[in-house]
């Protein structure tokens, strides 16, 4: 599934175009990803919990080239899901 | 890390979008309804410039019942993994050096293992340059230690020298060696470099390198442990530079064992501890010009066999650390 099926099913349930579909859903999408980048902590209900972390600077070996190189610290988001959302997936494809 | 609720997020996308705010939490929740509908049906559901989420799973393992501590199984399952749109993180660290553009910056691993074990750093490298302050010495032939030595240690120096030269022409005889009527060991705890010359060399049979062959094998071989292969290395220091490199057609001398092995636990005593101890310093330091990542280990299993002989050495470091790259063992 990707944003374009969202999109089409998304404006049939809401019974507008799909054109203004899109717009309202990249909208949508734009604001989460601004909270994401401002490194704010936010959950949606029933589905999980955005958020970003900062990665410390640390030595790492390559053994390849034999050399210890020193990456820089990085900031990186995360999403941890919800509890419910983890019970929806959690046997998923499994024959019973 | 502030915490935005979700009335705020409601909030920002009516403003964008111009919906009212409930108009705003129907379509938020059912695209996240969808995206839920997706990973079910498919497995995975990609959204622009958001990320990806994707199905994964998990094996089954073993754990504890964290309230009762009995044995418990978690059971194989699956879970939700997120991968951020690369634009997310570019946007995160902007203006931040990252690997990509920016030049790798190099740390020597003498630095490294500096960072990650600061209280061994003087007490290693003591040791280091102390048995090199030694080994060139005794190497050097001509020294005040030597001045110091009785005649029968005199010869057995100079044994050794001639011992070296005849490798070059022809491989050795054992009885060309010197004999093990050395001076008693009691003699040579005058000074820890006594110690080192005078068993560093002792008599035992010679063997020719054949191509494949290593310190290992041929201490398994010879001695029947083959973690006892820094002794044949610490004997023959003049003739192996590198532990791992063992050069063909060169001679080398397995040392005799002092005293017999332990019966009970199987491992060196006395003098032989003491040597066995001195040729993993000695693997240590060469180890470390080499380049080999757990040269480390090497000061560790010394320090463990005789830390009396690893602090001496310690307690006698001047040389500065520029010199022990040196493998040069005559001048």
């Amino acid at each position: 599934m990707n944003t374009a099926e969202i999109i089409k099913v998304l404006s049939q349930k809401q019974s507008k175009t799909q054109v203004e579909t899109r717009a309202i859903i990249e909208k949508t999408i734009d604001t989460l990803v601004e909270s994401m980048v401002t490194e704010e902590r936010f959950t949606i209900p029933g589905f999980g919990t955005f958020g970003a972390r900062l990665k410390a600077a640390r030595n790492a070996f390559n053994p390849a080239l034999k050399e210890i190189v020193v990456l820089p610290a990085v900031k990186t988001c995360f999403f941890h899901p919800s509890s419910n959302l983890k019970e929806q997936v959690k046997n998923r494809g499994v024959v019973e | 890390m502030i915490k935005t609720t979700y009335t705020e997020i409601v909030e920002r996308v009516s403003l964008k979008t111009g919906l009212s705010k409930q108009a705003a939490h129907d379509t938020l929740k059912d695209f996240i309804e969808l995206i839920e509908v997706g990973l079910q049906r498919d497995g995975h559901v990609t959204i622009k410039a958001l990320g990806s989420f994707r199905i994964k799973k998990v094996a089954e393992r073993k754990g504890v019942n964290p309230r009762t501590g009995d044995p418990i199984v978690i059971p194989a399952h699956n879970k939700v993994v997120f991968r951020p749109d690369p634009i997310i993180k570019q946007r995160l660290n902007k203006g931040r050096k990252t690997m990509k553009n920016n030049e790798k910056p190099k740390i020597s691993i003498v630095d490294y293992w500096r960072s990650s074990r600061p209280v061994q750093i003087a007490s290693a490298v003591a040791a280091v340059l102390l048995i090199v302050v030694f080994v060139l010495s005794v190497f050097k032939g001509g020294n005040d230690q030597i001045e110091e030595v009785t005649v029968e240690k005199m010869t057995v120096e100079t044994g050794i020298v001639e011992a070296i030269e005849l490798t070059e022409t022809e491989p050795l005889a054992a009885t060309d060696l010197p004999l093990s009527d050395q001076t008693p060991i009691k003699e040579a705890k005058a000074g820890e470099q006594k110690v080192e010359q005078v068993t560093s060399v002792k008599s035992g049979t010679t063997h020719l390198i054949k191509k494949g062959e290593n310190l290992w094998s041929l201490a398994a071989k010879h001695y029947g442990d083959p973690y006892l292969w820094p002794l044949i290395y610490q004997a023959n220091r003049d003739v192996i530079k590198n532990p791992d490199v063992l050069k063909p057609g060169a001679s080398i001398v397995f040392p005799v064992l002092d005293e017999p092995v332990d019966q009970f636990t199987g491992k060196v005593t006395g003098k032989d501890r003491e040597n066995l101890a001195i040729g993993n310093l000695l693997a240590f330091q060469a180890y470390k010009t080499y380049g080999k990542v757990d040269f480390n280990d090497f000061y560790r299993v010394a320090n463990r066999l005789a830390p009396e002989i690893v602090k001496k050495h310690m307690a006698e470091m001047s040389m500065p650390v520029s010199e022990l790259a040196s493998t040069k063992t005559r001048d």
